[in-house]
């Protein structure tokens, strides 16, 4: 936590005459009783960030950009197919934010609420462009678990960019699924489609992802720890 | 959520779950740069709904002024009719008995009695100069009967249904040279008119008000602040007694009470807390200080004692209000006195509450658990004083009674009643 005003509580001497007759008002009896007290109420910079965002404040709103511009396009860019789409869905999500920072009570992390928001927007998106793909060939292949050698050296970037290749549902249902951590039932619900699609969409996603990494870090069935 | 945990799920989960990538500069640009533009186009759809708003009250106005102003158009094309045709048969002596003018005057002036015994039905009815039988008249002075309808000898049921008042006609007649009475009618016609126009304003009007307002508050100890209420209401008249009305108000409720709180502190966010739990407004507060950077919330839980804050605890409240109305007339002249009683309404457009301290305001933030529409009826006297042909000054002292609790917290069961005098300016159509 973030106490802003701290070094300047720790400096008074003399408390400020309007928190002097409060403290006696408080009948606390000693002043760094006091001190101790006021340095409570100082809280995170974000809240107070979140509080003058509510406010419309466009400094803080700047603020809060800075702060998560970075986690959230990060995001973002699992759901788009390239940078200037997953500009976009930032750039609709933080707008979501600004617009319903009211409904934000302060109730679990606020970084997992935008997150939330902008995975929202990436479905709506989705929704709105929703077209039917011809569904390529797949070979389904064995379920092998990579030894964690070979996982360490594979690169974040490499694997964002082949989900960013994945046809726009295999994509979807994978992020929701894999990253997100909803169920079947609750991506069926969010993007209209049954249990079923939804199973067979994730399991097209992780082959034509294993294929992906095994030919690009050239995966040898050596290096498989073992076999299902 | 899902209990899978296949290894190309777990290699991008891990890789991927906290993955961060600068945005390009131009996004934040593009960001704001949208704000704006949806700022600007929600404050036109603002702007147009406001006057959509105000375009129907215009219309539905102008319908109500038109629709009476038709009837009147009507009434002064008869008349200048049957002057015509009255004044072509003074011109014309010889014609006498045998002239059809006159009849015919009679009947065209026959409408106008229907007419205006509709409009000035608040009173009594009058019976207009009309001709008697053609036959009767000793041409060319032209005696009309003061009954209606011409010729038939029966009188018209509007007319009828008044009080059998009848137009002076003293001042209009004349003696002409063979020694018969004239009588100029069309001057008993205009002053019939202007007599009408005086006790009969149209069925439409508007009215602004304006009061300002005292309300029941949610607990003892606490005490109403100022407040006002005030808006635009379109009426019309469905009856010599019945009035409906509908438009916007806006009203507040303000309250301040005494309270005692705690600071306690979870998870980096400081609470207010009230020493007591109470079933009241003031238990269901979330406030901000920004003096010190912090967030205090009250929800009526008991803490630790030993910090003690006793704060003025100010509320305020502001809804739309939509009302509709109806005033029943006991009786309408100079003076006039109704009873009103109507439902609206009413949509939570404000709420805010502070904490204040030696007069200065510590704290902001607002109370939780308000609900965005309450329904409300309403009672009470309204007090009406014509101040020329269209305009009537009026004073209503109203109360209303909101039906349900404005907080949905269970623990919470306040129905206000609010009381107001409004002062108004009363507008009628033609």
């Amino acid at each position: 936590m973030v106490r802003i005003f701290q070094p300047f509580i720790e400096e008074w001497s003399v408390l400020p005459g309007n928190l002097e007759r409060r403290r006696t008002r408080v009948g606390l009896h000693t002043r760094s009783e006091f001190r101790t007290l006021i340095s409570y109420s100082v809280v995170t910079q974000l809240e107070e960030i979140i509080y003058k965002c509510r406010k419309g404040n466009s400094g803080a709103q700047t603020a809060l950009y800075n702060l998560f511009a970075s986690k959230m396009y990060g995001v973002c860019l699992r759901y788009a197919r390239d940078k200037d789409e997953a500009q976009d869905i930032l750039q609709e999500g933080f707008i979501r934010v600004f617009l319903k920072m009211d409904q934000y009570e302060f109730k679990g992390s606020f970084e997992g609420w935008m997150r939330k928001i902008m995975v929202n927007a990436a479905l709506e998106r989705f929704r709105k462009n929703d077209k039917l793909y011809p569904v390529e060939e797949i070979r389904v292949y064995e379920s092998a678990e990579w030894a964690d050698e070979t996982t360490s050296a594979i690169d974040a970037a490499d694997l964002m960019k082949m989900i960013q290749e994945l046809p726009p549902r295999y994509k979807m249902v994978f992020n929701l699924y894999a990253i997100e951590g909803y169920s079947h039932q609750e991506i069926g619900e969010l993007m209209n489609i049954s249990e079923g699609t939804c199973k067979s969409n994730l399991s097209r996603a992780r082959a034509i992802l294993q294929k992906k990494v095994e030919e690009q870090y050239g995966i040898e069935d050596l290096k498989l720890k073992k076999v299902l | 959520m899902s209990t899978d945990n296949h290894f190309v799920d777990k290699l991008f989960r891990e890789k991927l779950e906290g993955f961060e990538q600068t945005p390009p500069a131009t996004a934040m640009e593009g960001l704001f740069h949208e704000m704006d533009r949806r700022s600007k186009t929600r404050r036109l759809t603002q702007y147009r709904n406001y006057a959509a708003i105000a375009a129907s009250i215009a219309l539905i106005a102008f319908a109500g002024w038109y629709a009476s102003d038709y009837s009147s158009r009507n009434a002064r094309e008869v008349i200048l009719t049957a002057q015509q045709q009255v004044k072509e048969q003074v011109a014309t002596p010889n014609q006498g008995a045998d002239s059809p003018a006159l009849p015919q005057a009679a009947a065209k002036a026959e409408p106008l009695a229907m007419v205006s015994s509709h409009a000035a039905n608040t009173h009594a009815s009058k019976r207009l100069p009309a001709a008697k039988q053609a036959s009767e008249s000793p041409a060319p002075t032209t005696q009309i009967a003061e009954t209606v309808p011409a010729g038939s000898g029966q009188e018209h049921p509007s007319a009828a249904a008044g009080t059998d008042k009848t137009i002076k006609m003293s001042g209009n007649e004349k003696e002409n040279k063979s020694g018969n009475k004239s009588h100029n009618y069309f001057a008993d016609l205009n002053n019939f008119r202007n007599e009408n126009k005086d006790n009969n304003r149209g069925n439409w009007s508007v009215k602004l008000e304006v009061s300002p307002m005292f309300s029941s508050q949610s607990q003892s100890g606490s005490k109403a602040t100022g407040a006002f209420g005030g808006g635009m209401l379109a009426s019309f008249k469905l009856n010599d007694k019945v009035t409906i009305s509908s438009g916007v108000r806006f009203s507040q409720m303000n309250q301040s009470s005494k309270t005692d709180y705690t600071l306690s502190q979870t998870s980096g966010i400081i609470y207010l807390q009230p020493v007591e739990k109470s079933a009241n407004l003031s238990s269901d507060v979330s406030l901000y200080l920004p003096s010190t950077s912090s967030i205090v919330y009250s929800n009526g839980m008991r803490t630790n004692q030993s910090n003690i804050f006793v704060s003025e605890l100010s509320q305020q409240f502001k809804y739309l209000e939509i009302p509709f109305q109806a005033t029943y007339k006991l009786f309408e002249e100079k003076v006039s006195v109704g009873l009103t009683g109507g439902i609206s309404t009413n949509i939570l457009v404000g709420n805010a509450a502070a904490i204040t301290e030696n007069g200065i305001k510590l704290s902001q933030g607002s109370t939780s658990n308000l609900r965005n529409v309450l329904y409300s009826g309403s009672a009470g006297l309204e007090f009406g004083y014509g101040l020329g042909k269209r305009m009537t000054l009026t004073v209503e002292p109203r109360v209303k009674q909101y039906l349900h609790s404005i907080s949905s917290n269970d623990q919470v069961n306040f129905k206000p009643i609010q009381f107001g005098v409004f002062t108004g300016i009363t507008y009628s159509f033609d």
